[in-house]
């Protein structure tokens, strides 16, 4: 997906919802923030838009589809998405605290760094997704279909797959206690072996 | 632009669409076995496939090739042209590819296959099977890296924006920030500069 570059000069983000700049660089935040939260409000598709950076706490976004667009280092707390399409979406390095998964569909998104404390996922379909170093601790997974996902270096203390499809989910096996996979199919899970610091010289070949 | 993703059914790795906003014509890269998913999503978008750009010689990449030949009339690009049993056109380091009203930029990226290349479209960078989220080109590699695979990203990777966005062969999409950040190969050079 391609957003118009800020306006800024020298700055390389993009420019959200109803601005030339990026949020960081715009002057109306207040506005465009109440804007974007109308906007998802009143509409039950949205497409090919960018809300990164911008604050997007408990808006219920149950039962929409969400498909194209960008919420990066947005803040998405106490969230609604039960029964919601989220397709080719990025929500890298954004707040999704006390959120709720139940009963979505989650398809070739990208969650990387982002926090998922105390957030709920039910009966979801989260396939062919990104969690790079996303903090999914605290959380059970029931009954998802969490196949072709990468968790590698993600914080996953007290987590419980319960009955979930891990074929060719990605795990680290530093950070991963593999007890929590008991409940699925954790031998079709890849397990790898990155170390968590850097590698020494010694250790590429050359 | 429009980028849209298209799981190839038999490989399970993915196809990339790159449309115009209109989304009136298209690129493909890598179409695989071209199978009927594949048709009917590409149906679905609506556009025209004018361009398909391969980015390493790959029998899943190309098996579709002469399907898609029968319906569209397509130019294809390759790294190595002489490889191939159908006619393509060769391009190298830095020459151009036009995507509705963007310009592709086309990087030497000879990791896993000494013929991949990647395909750099504003902030979207298509890799191949040169990198993939979380690693290198094989996700299941036991950690170490040679030297030529950090060599890639360092030249043509690591100084790129960070909201740029990967499109892998295999596995979901990622960001510069996002492997920076979590990929230890990726962090490794970011170290060293």
């Amino acid at each position: 997906m391609t957003f118009e570059v800020c306006n800024e000069p020298g700055c390389e983000k993009t420019a959200v919802f109803s601005s030339n700049y990026c949020f960081k660089h715009s002057d109306n935040k207040e506005e465009i923030s109440q804007s974007a939260r109308t906007f998802i409000k009143e509409n039950s598709i949205i497409k090919n838009l960018n809300f990164s950076g911008i604050e997007l706490n408990n808006i219920d976004f149950s039962s929409k589809k969400i498909l194209f667009s960008r919420f990066s280092h947005s803040s998405l707390q106490n969230c609604n998405f039960d029964k919601t399409d989220i397709i080719s979406v990025f929500m890298d390095f954004s707040l999704l605290t006390n959120c709720s998964f139940k009963n979505s569909n989650i398809k070739l998104s990208v969650f990387g760094g982002s926090d998922f404390r105390k957030s709920i996922f039910e009966d979801t379909v989260l396939v062919f997704c990104n969690l790079l170093g996303a903090n999914i601790s605290d959380i059970l997974f029931n009954n998802s279909d969490l196949s072709h996902s990468r968790f590698i270096n993600s914080i996953t203390t007290s987590i419980l797959f319960y009955n979930c499809n891990l074929k060719k989910s990605v795990f680290n096996s530093i950070d991963f206690d593999k007890k929590s996979l008991k409940t699925s199919n954790c031998e079709d899970a890849i397990i790898v072996t990155y170390k968590k610091n850097n590698l020494k010289e010694s250790e590429i070949i050359k | 632009m429009r980028v849209f993703t298209i799981i190839n059914s038999e490989t399970i790795s993915n196809i990339y669409f790159i449309t115009d906003d209109n989304q009136t014509e298209g690129v493909l890269i890598d179409p695989g076995s071209f199978a009927i998913n594949v048709y009917n999503e590409i149906k679905n978008i609506g556009a025209m496939v004018t361009k398909i750009i391969i980015t390493h010689n790959d029998f899943d990449k190309i098996k579709g090739i002469p399907v898609i030949k029968k319906i569209y009339d397509v130019e294809i690009f390759t790294h190595n042209s002489s490889e191939y049993d159908f006619k393509t056109t060769k391009v190298k380091h830095g020459d151009t590819i036009k995507i509705g009203n963007d310009t592709g930029v086309i990087l030497e990226t000879p990791i896993k296959s000494y013929d991949s290349i990647s395909l750099k479209i504003a902030n979207n960078l298509f890799v191949g099977d040169v990198l993939q989220t979380g690693g290198l080109s094989s996700i299941d590699k036991t950690g170490i890296p040679s030297k030529l695979e950090l060599g890639v990203i360092k030249k043509h990777f690591i100084n790129l924006p960070d909201n740029t966005i990967i499109y892998p062969e295999n596995g979901p999409a990622t960001t510069i920030e996002i492997e920076k950040k979590f990929n230890p190969f990726f962090k490794r050079v970011s170290n060293e500069l």
